[in-house]
């Protein structure tokens, strides 16, 4: 009964161990074991015919030649060069997305604490671009801005949202969020337009949010008036942190407008520009609010 | 061998024409690899243009060993997201391809050979993508590597990321499974091929005490 089962033991540590007896992989203790039961067993002796017979088979299977060459040519790796760079970084997503976030913050505490005060600083600080902001604000056609280099458009657009936003009380929000995606709809007029359009909107859908609550409830609203606290405000901030969050990335995924018109076949070379203007319109909005935060908040203390 | 390694050095320094050599040394093994692993020519090709491309953009990470083994850990890698490309979006069932032109000449011989042994080694190798194709991706890349491309246990430890003892257990399934297999359809193999049943597996003893003076010792010291 005992030699049965050691018999059993020693085939199973056997049959384990003869696809590496064939490779001859076992250490001089284990070749011995395996080679010792071999002599008494058929049955493993069949299984280790059978284990040659299938490693000779697949050592007989032909060569297939390749087909082309495989060399690597410098056309490929600066194809991947373009690709990569093409991928939008995701730090530069996130911090403007954080710095919009901060504008709101500030701006939103600003308005709720001391609404005169940032008025007033505002219009002693840029009485000159404001005039062009609200020209092109009040009469919002995409050829407007056709005329204008990257950076001027940026810039305006910049000024044309602090001008809603201020601006946002009087009028009802929902106007002038709609006049400000005007362009966004004209397609294949001018790319730079759309794409700095576009980015902008989901801001202006963020700051257009304050007015919804009625200016007369502003004294009940903030428990703390004052602006550095006003971050606290979780009730009213949490819709427009979500919208600044969420908006500006399901932007990014979508394909750009101007990608599907392409006529030309070299698709990958012919976005590369956008894409760039894309990531420039991106990091010059960034600093764009960045700036704005500081002068905001220095024109503040000033007064 | 140290032709090899100079090669690489240069290729590390940035140099594609002596990356490129290394490829056309390297492309055979790495596109019959992918054709095994895979049984599509065009997947093939396209792994190994991609692994080719990934060797070259990350030779840098290359810190010596078998250059062999790192280059087929890139080829299998790349074989795998062939796989699973596939299975996002199969384009044709599995059956297609296999069966599909038994006349295309993928297979020259680039030995003179007889007609009649040109068409059996074509069947044999019809006949074992069919039984490769029947085991899990793994087990298919260990069998292809040790037994196809006759590489070393350590060599294709690196290749697919496991230790040698997993190689040697992964192998021994493998290989019972084809084994089975290849049993179960013996009678689409060319009679060359075939397994004699000799009485009592002697023959297999007999065969290994011969054979074991010149067979490759594939698993080292150990």
């Amino acid at each position: 009964m005992r030699r049965v089962t050691l018999r059993k033991n020693e085939h199973q540590y056997v049959t384990e161990r003869l696809s590496a007896y064939v490779d001859q992989a076992l250490s001089a203790q284990e070749r011995m074991r395996v080679q010792k039961h071999l002599e008494q067993c058929t049955a493993c002796r069949q299984e280790l015919e059978s284990l040659l017979w299938i490693k000779r088979l697949l050592r007989q299977t032909p060569t297939i030649p390749v087909p082309r060459s495989f060399v690597v040519r410098q056309a490929d790796l600066d194809a991947i060069a373009v690709t990569a760079r093409q991928r939008p970084l995701v730090i530069t997503r996130w911090a403007t997305a954080l710095v919009a976030l901060l504008l709101v913050v500030v701006l939103l505490g600003d308005l709720l604490s001391g609404r005169p005060m940032a008025m007033k600083s505002r219009s002693s600080l840029m009485a000159g671009p404001e005039q062009v902001a609200f020209e092109q604000y009040g009469t919002p056609e995409p050829e407007m801005t056709m005329g204008y280099t990257s950076t001027e458009v940026e810039r305006q657009t910049v000024e044309v949202q602090i001008t809603v936003v201020v601006e946002a009380e009087k009028a009802s929000p929902t106007t002038e969020v709609r006049a400000m995606r005007q362009p966004e709809a004209v397609q294949g007029t001018e790319t730079l337009d759309a794409q700095v359009t576009e980015q902008v909107v989901p801001l202006l859908a963020v700051e257009a949010t304050p007015p919804e609550v009625p200016p007369g409830t502003l004294p009940e609203t903030p428990p703390t008036p004052s602006p550095e606290s006003a971050g606290d405000e979780n009730p009213t901030m949490t819709p427009a942190i979500e919208a600044s969050e969420v908006t500006p990335v399901a932007a990014w995924n979508e394909p750009l407008p101007d990608e599907t018109p392409s006529p030309h076949s070299h698709a990958a070379l012919e976005e590369k520009p956008s894409r760039l203007v894309w990531r420039v319109a991106e990091i010059g909005l960034g600093v764009a609010l960045v700036v704005l935060i500081v002068l905001w908040t220095v024109m503040r203390k000033r007064i | 061998m140290t032709d090899e390694t100079a090669l690489i050095a240069a290729a590390q320094d940035g140099d594609l024409k002596a990356f490129n050599q290394l490829v056309l040394n390297y492309q055979t093994i790495v596109y019959n690899v992918a054709y095994r692993i895979l049984g599509d020519g065009d997947m093939a090709a396209d792994a190994a243009q991609e692994a080719f491309i990934s060797a070259y953009r990350g030779i840098g990470q290359f810190r010596g060993g078998s250059f062999k083994g790192w280059l087929m850990r890139i080829a299998t890698n790349a074989c795998y997201d062939q796989l699973r490309a596939k299975k996002r979006r199969p384009v044709a069932p599995l059956e297609a391809v296999l069966y599909s032109d038994p006349e295309e000449s993928h297979l020259q011989g680039e030995r003179v050979q007889r007609p009649e042994e040109y068409v059996d080694q074509q069947e044999l190798s019809a006949l074992i993508q069919r039984g490769l194709e029947t085991l899990p991706p793994d087990q298919r890349a260990v069998l292809v590597l040790a037994d196809i491309q006759e590489l070393k246990y350590d060599e294709i430890a690196q290749a697919l990321g496991i230790s040698p003892g997993t190689v040697k257990s992964r192998l021994n399934r493998a290989r019972s499974k084809l084994r089975d297999f290849m049993q179960a359809h013996a009678e689409l193999l060319p009679a060359r091929y075939r397994l004699e049943a000799k009485e009592g597996g002697v023959a297999g003893l007999a065969f290994l005490l011969i054979e074991g003076l010149g067979v490759r010792r594939l698993g080292g010291q150990q």
